[in-house]
């Protein structure tokens, strides 16, 4: 851990709260979050009733898990991945702060949470270049 | 932090000079803390490590600094020192719970079960209601150990099913992480084994939680290959395959698969 600490924080956090906003604005999708390695959430956007704590260790978890596989397995970088239950998706991928994770109902269209995904992705990794 | 003391040293010898001649008075740790604290909330963790590093200087033993460290270490995935921050705070407090999941979380992460169940259900002894810890709990305690047998054990053989050509690994196993089958096998097949049972293991409990019922299939894309895992309570096929391949064809095997596992085993069963 190295760098140096600026005066005040520029806004980055509003900034992932906006980009989360917009996903989870995406018809058929109920929520999202983005979770650290450490399982801290660094921004939620969930439904009432969802156990965000739960939802965020398992998640952090379940991302640094893809993470491993790769090289431990010499399968390369994980770049995305998603986990279909019978009412749903869970869809994950890895982003400079951790892992962006959102939950979608079965009739979401995956193709633009995909897209989305990729998307806020990018976003994440030029706000994190700064 | 640790390994970078003399760059560390000089931009806070340069922060300490700075506030001594504004006149100011130097933050307290806890201030420290604070503003630290807030910085890794918004992901800045690099900034947050360097004020971690600062207040630790000042307040060697303080168990919110060992404990920030221990969080940052491991959201920059820097598991060897995150480890140790987190020792550190159980030095002071030995069942401090967030310390406590930090290393179960290693634990689990390293493939040991065992002593990340241990760690857990310790936090859970201070902290009942510790919702992280009861998640993972849940995770660590539906895994079994890996039992491998021969798959002529278990009827099934891999030339009696039909193997895609472009399958680069194909596994059957038990959610328990109990090998049916490898192909091919090698040194890594155990391990491979045991990390697809833990990965569907959370991603079916993320989905309950999510209230999305249990995992039905999945998709994993890697830089270099995808991933295609089709299964239910009894099963999990895994198959893996080139960028060649679209995931609708690749899900369309698993399927496939999936089904003649389920028949051969009925079929040996009856």
């Amino acid at each position: 851990m190295t760098g140096s600490a600026s005066a005040e924080p520029v806004g980055r956090g509003q900034e992932v709260r906006a980009l989360l906003r917009e996903i989870v604005a995406l018809p058929g999708v109920r929520g999202g979050l983005i979770v650290a390695a450490d399982g801290l959430a660094i921004a939620t956007e969930l439904p009432p009733g969802m156990p965000v704590e739960a939802v965020s260790a398992l998640a952090a978890t379940l991302g640094r898990e893809l993470e491993l596989r790769g090289p431990r397995l010499r399968r390369g970088t994980f770049l995305a991945a998603q986990f279909t239950g019978t009412a749903g998706t869970v869809f994950v991928v890895s982003s400079p702060i951790g892992f962006l994770v959102v939950v979608a109902e079965a009739d979401a269209h995956a193709d633009a949470v995909r897209y989305s995904l990729r998307g806020a992705i990018e976003m994440l990794r030029r706000a994190w270049a700064r | 932090m640790i390994g970078d003391g003399m760059v560390l040293g000089d931009i806070l010898k340069a922060v300490t000079l700075k506030a001594v001649h504004g006149g100011r008075r130097p933050p307290t740790t806890v201030e420290i803390f604070r503003r630290a604290s807030r910085y890794r909330d918004e992901g800045r963790f690099e900034e947050a490590g360097v004020l971690v590093a600062r207040g630790l200087q000042l307040d060697p033993d303080s168990v919110v600094g060992h404990m920030l460290a221990g969080s940052l270490h491991a959201a920059l995935r820097e598991m060897v020192p995150a480890r140790a921050a987190f020792q550190q705070v159980l030095a002071v407090d030995a069942l401090h719970p967030r310390a406590l999941l930090g290393l179960a979380r290693i634990a689990l992460e390293e493939g040991d079960a065992t002593g990340s169940a241990g760690l857990l259900r310790r936090a859970l002894a201070r902290y009942p209601e510790f919702p992280e810890a009861q998640a993972l709990l849940e995770v660590v305690e539906t895994g079994g150990p890996v039992v491998d047998r021969p798959a002529e054990a278990h009827g099934l053989r891999a030339e009696r099913l039909r193997i895609p050509g472009e399958c680069r690994e194909l596994l059957v196993l038990h959610p328990d992480a109990t090998l049916l089958l490898a192909q091919p096998r090698g040194a890594r097949t155990e391990e491979t084994g045991a990390r697809t049972a833990r990965l569907c293991r959370l991603a079916s409990a993320m989905l309950t939680r999510s209230g999305l019922g249990t995992l039905h299939h999945a998709v994993v894309e890697g830089a270099a290959e995808t991933t295609v895992i089709r299964t239910d309570a009894d099963l999990v096929v895994s198959l893996t395959l080139g960028h060649e391949v679209e995931t609708g064809v690749a899900l369309g095997h698993a399927e496939r698969l999936w089904s003649q596992c389920h028949q051969e085993l009925a079929r040996e069963a009856g």
